[in-house]
């Protein structure tokens, strides 16, 4: 039996939604009630249509938020009660968007120096050579150590994204649709350096994506949510050839196949 | 497909040009594209491609200081570069209407869905707002808004993404147009969501008999709506085809490395890496020497072939175009992409 690196026991998220001035505050159940497990070196694809709860999901995770019941465990340990310096080194994101999860006004090199002045890592005369080694991990070149976010395309600041997941070297890394604002051609990039990088590295990933294809693609398991609930979790290949769930049949009868002779739709003529 | 289509758009030789600090851009360079009644052309490229600034040209709502020239640059035979922008807000909306990308920020977020909907067909049709009401009903229910009675006094921020689409295809089809533009009208909703509304347009353009110009990235959605491809690259249209030739039988380089990109359920093992196109789409600024696709060939194609290093293509050198086919035209940027590309160009059976 392999370890298991996150353990989510019967997690609840709820929100109060104010209805009006006065009238009393609705719960909004985001996540209702989800257990999940993943083993080390897994990737586990969390699927659905935006609204059903995958981001608050991956906060929860993440420990960004409290879970209104439940709880998760990351390698053994409690995620909401550790430090947030150990939670760091254990666990990373890596958002959607690399325009905007990157500060505008500091350089490549000061960004991946963050993650490490923060954890107050003694040895800060080693803080550059461990930088540039981290970006030849995820092939940025040396260069732009002293660039800006701006001077880089999309596919290099998500390099950067990553980068800077990586540098404390955490166990989890938690990909929020790392892709979707990526062209096909630097989408594929990215997707071969994660894979890269989990071999390299023995991570274990969450990845959130809406886009079937690329789930298919990377993830060992999945798990299909609607509402916030987790509909249906299975083994990537079971879960795509027999879907069980009524919801799953329909996410996957949805996919557009990029081969004209397997359109979903009737065309005339 | 025997007897000729009526050609609803034409354009010839369009390039656009915009001055910047460098000197001047040409983000789109001598394209050529026409649209039939009933057939869905889809162009595809990635962003930066010129895809957008070229659906923009043809509805003439470029920015101010970008400049404009075409050859030919017709609706319905009718020269769309001679008319004032009087006589050009007559036919927007009313013959060629445009569907963009994000539904929340295409409709007024202070009129009433009713309202906005009105509004082309008081400004071009001569109905009463009784009549028009009706069409506007009617049409509201033909994209399956249904019962559309009560969604005419909502304001757009209470309708989903899907809905608000559907609305914004409601508004394009009322005046019945020849052309429609779509700007990755689908790009910012559900997959689930995105299969309904493809649905939806292809029954009302078999319905209405509508050409569609369909912008899009999503190779998924090529693959299941079009009727032919242009394939955009820096620019220029580098390949243009019936769908499942360009599908089955890429021949620019750019095409095939396009087509490796994409995960394809069941076509890629667990183990296997996606394709990719190294490098970045050059911008194009001033008399651009090098070839465009120099440096950017697939790394499994460098081992078995040489590509093409030509930074300074001379004049003569420049821009090819070979007819695989009568329907299947690839453009070559150099002589030398041409040249090493050769075995790509298998002559079409059809």
């Amino acid at each position: 039996m392999a370890d298991t690196m996150i353990y989510g026991y019967d997690l609840v998220k709820e929100y109060p939604i104010s209805r009006g001035m006065f009238k009393r505050k609705e719960l909004l159940r985001a996540v209702g009630g989800v257990t999940l497990q993943v083993n080390k070196g897994e990737v586990l694809g969390l699927v659905g249509e935006s609204g059903c709860g995958k981001t608050t999901l991956a906060r929860l995770i993440l420990g960004m938020i409290p879970p209104t019941a439940g709880s998760v465990e990351i390698a053994g340990q409690n995620i909401n009660k550790l430090a947030r310096l150990e939670r760091a080194k254990t666990i990373q994101p890596i958002f959607q968007d690399p325009y905007s999860s990157l500060n505008p006004s500091k350089t490549i090199g000061s960004i991946l120096t963050l993650p490490l002045r923060i954890q107050r890592d003694r040895e800060s005369h080693s803080w550059e050579k461990r930088v540039r080694q981290t970006m030849d991990l995820v092939g940025l070149a040396q260069r732009m150590y002293n660039q800006y976010p701006n001077q880089l395309s999309g596919g290099q600041r998500q390099r950067v994204a990553i980068a800077r997941a990586l540098i404390t070297r955490p166990a989890v890394v938690v990909c929020d649709e790392p892709t979707s604002a990526l062209d096909v051609s630097v989408q594929s990039q990215i997707l071969n350096l994660l894979k890269e990088l989990r071999e390299e590295l023995n991570l274990t990933y969450v990845l959130i994506s809406h886009n079937l294809a690329v789930v298919q693609h990377m993830a060992t398991r999945v798990a299909v949510m609607y509402f916030g609930h987790v509909v249906e979790e299975e083994k990537t290949n079971i879960l795509f050839e027999e879907p069980k769930h009524e919801y799953t049949k329909k996410l996957l009868g949805s996919i557009l196949v990029p081969d004209p002779n397997k359109r979903i739709f009737n065309k005339k003529e | 497909m025997i007897n000729k289509k009526e050609v609803v758009l034409e354009v010839k030789n369009l390039s656009i040009d915009i001055p910047v600090s460098q000197g001047i851009l040409h983000p789109v360079d001598n394209i050529n594209l026409h649209v039939e009644r009933g057939e869905i052309l889809c162009v595809v490229g990635e962003s930066g491609c010129g895809k957008s600034l070229t659906s923009l040209a043809i509805m003439g709502l470029l920015p101010k200081n970008a400049q404009r020239t075409a050859e030919t640059l017709e609706l319905n035979k009718e020269d769309l570069q001679e008319l004032t922008e009087r006589q050009l807000a007559d036919i927007r909306g009313n013959r060629m209407a445009m569907i963009f990308q994000e539904p929340m920020t295409s409709l007024n977020p202070s009129f009433t869905i009713e309202n906005q909907l009105l509004e082309p067909l008081l400004r071009h049709k001569e109905l009463s707002k009784d009549e028009a009401r009706n069409q506007v009903i009617e049409m509201l229910e033909l994209v399956g808004i249904k019962p559309a009675e009560p969604r005419l006094r909502q304001y757009p921020h209470q309708l989903s993404g899907g809905l608000r689409q559907r609305v914004m295809i409601a508004m394009s089809l009322l005046c019945n147009p020849d052309l429609i533009i779509a700007d990755e009208p689908t790009t910012a909703l559900d997959v689930t969501i995105q299969a309904q509304i493809l649905e939806l347009m292809m029954s009302l353009q078999e319905k209405f008999n509508t050409g569609i110009l369909f912008i899009t990235h999503d190779m998924g959605v090529v693959a299941n709506i079009a009727d032919r491809v242009a394939v955009m690259y820096a620019g220029q249209i580098v390949e243009e085809g019936p769908v499942s030739e360009i599908f089955d039988n890429p021949a620019h380089p750019y095409t095939r490395g396009l087509m490796g990109c994409i995960p394809v359920p069941g076509k890629l093992g667990q183990d296997n890496t996606l394709g990719t196109i190294p490098g970045m789409v050059p911008s194009v600024v001033n008399d651009f020497q090098s070839c465009r696709f120099g440096g950017r060939w697939d790394e499994n194609y460098k081992e078995n072939f040489e590509p093409c290093r030509l930074t300074e293509v001379p004049k003569k050198r420049r821009s090819f175009k070979v007819n695989l086919n009568e329907k299947h035209l690839v453009h070559f940027c150099c002589d030398e992409c041409l040249h090493l590309s050769e075995h790509t160009l298998v002559e079409g059976s059809s």
